[in-house]
């Protein structure tokens, strides 16, 4: 079914529309949310509270626009709100989740490089500042265009491309430690 | 281009964000430049470990856990608002404070008269020194006479000069 009918559909309240307009999304939004706050139920918090904004003002989405880069803008700026309230550092990165992918065996050399390259990715993704860190995973993990990153945050693509340079640098630096 | 100037935009050029013009220029460069095609595929190589760290790391909702948070966002939006409870029992604090206001401007004004005295407020001093004036009509006041004295230093000889309000000269000592 096409978006623009899900969209009318899920305006007039009814849910399964609602949730078929977002499926596509859900991965994404979840896994954006962790990578700002790197814990699993705190990305699951940020994306119901999403969730919740999105249904409500979904009245108010206008449709010459694009319905992902919207539903992005919500999610991040709900994950942005989640870290300015947040003072803490980012809790420990779960360590159940291990660095293989699916199916794929690995010997205990391999696994403690990879555990050891997977924290370190975290911890540049920890020093890198609010704003680094949304363009980055915006433009770097989720694969939007500079103009895109740029609707969903709000700022300019001159703007993006500075903070994007900022995080890459960070980021090779930390690597490189 | 310069290295130094090719060095600032390999972040962007790594992740192919530059704008072509750009690109193009800085790809002439790293293809002749050993040092910054160094830096180049450092660039790429950090971005490229951490965007499949960034994969694996990706989980998804289990079918059941998706459904009941869009339930809940759906149900918590069209949840209704609360009721107002009817005329008689709502808030009935606010409607006591309408009916003294109300009385109060009433009273105000049919009889302003009332609410007078307690603007008018005088201290207990002047109400009493307006019942009882503390000089007597007969005799003259104290400040009504004015004593000069003047004092030799030579000879000690001391006049007192005693003048009305009117500085009119009474007597001197």
């Amino acid at each position: 079914m096409k978006e623009d009918v899900l969209l009318d559909r899920a305006l007039d309240g009814d849910e399964s529309a609602f949730e078929l307009l977002l499926r596509p999304h859900r991965r994404g939004m979840l896994n954006i949310a962790y990578q700002m706050c790197l814990d699993w139920e705190e990305a699951r918090e940020i994306c119901q509270d999403a969730l919740f904004k999105i249904f409500k003002y979904l009245h108010s989405f206008k449709q010459d626009r694009v319905f992902k880069t919207w539903l992005y803008r919500i999610t991040m700026n709900t994950a942005l709100d989640t870290l300015k309230k947040r003072s803490t550092q980012a809790k420990i990165v779960d360590q159940k989740s291990v660095f293989c992918a699916p199916g794929e065996e690995m010997n205990p050399e391999n696994i403690f490089l990879s555990k050891e390259l997977k924290e370190r990715i975290m911890r540049c993704l920890r020093s890198l500042t609010p704003r680094e860190k949304s363009v980055f995973l915006l433009r770097d993990s989720e694969g939007f265009s500079i103009r895109e990153t740029a609707e969903i945050l709000g700022f300019s693509s001159s703007s993006i491309r500075t903070h994007l340079s900022r995080a890459r640098k960070k980021i090779r630096a930390q690597l490189e430690k | 281009m310069k290295c130094n100037k090719v060095r600032r935009l390999l972040p962007l050029s790594a992740g192919g964000d530059l704008k072509t013009g750009q690109a193009m220029k800085v790809e002439d460069h790293i293809r002749n430049c050993p040092e910054c095609r160094r830096e180049y595929e450092a660039y790429r190589s950090s971005l490229e470990k951490t965007r499949i760290v960034l994969r694996e790391e990706c989980r998804d909702w289990s079918e059941e856990e998706w459904r009941r948070v869009v339930g809940k966002a759906v149900v918590s939006r069209s949840a209704p608002s609360p009721v107002m409870a009817p005329w008689p029992f709502r808030q009935v604090w606010a409607y006591v404070l309408m009916a003294v206001l109300a009385v109060s401007a009433a009273w105000l004004a049919v009889k302003p008269s009332a609410f007078a005295r307690y603007f008018q407020m005088e201290s207990a001093v002047v109400a009493q020194l307006r019942q009882e004036p503390f000089w007597d009509e007969g005799k003259k006041a104290a400040q009504d006479v004015i004593r000069m004295t003047m004092v030799s230093r030579e000879s000690g000889l001391k006049i007192v000069w005693l003048l009305d309000k009117n500085f009119k000269w009474e007597n001197d000592e």
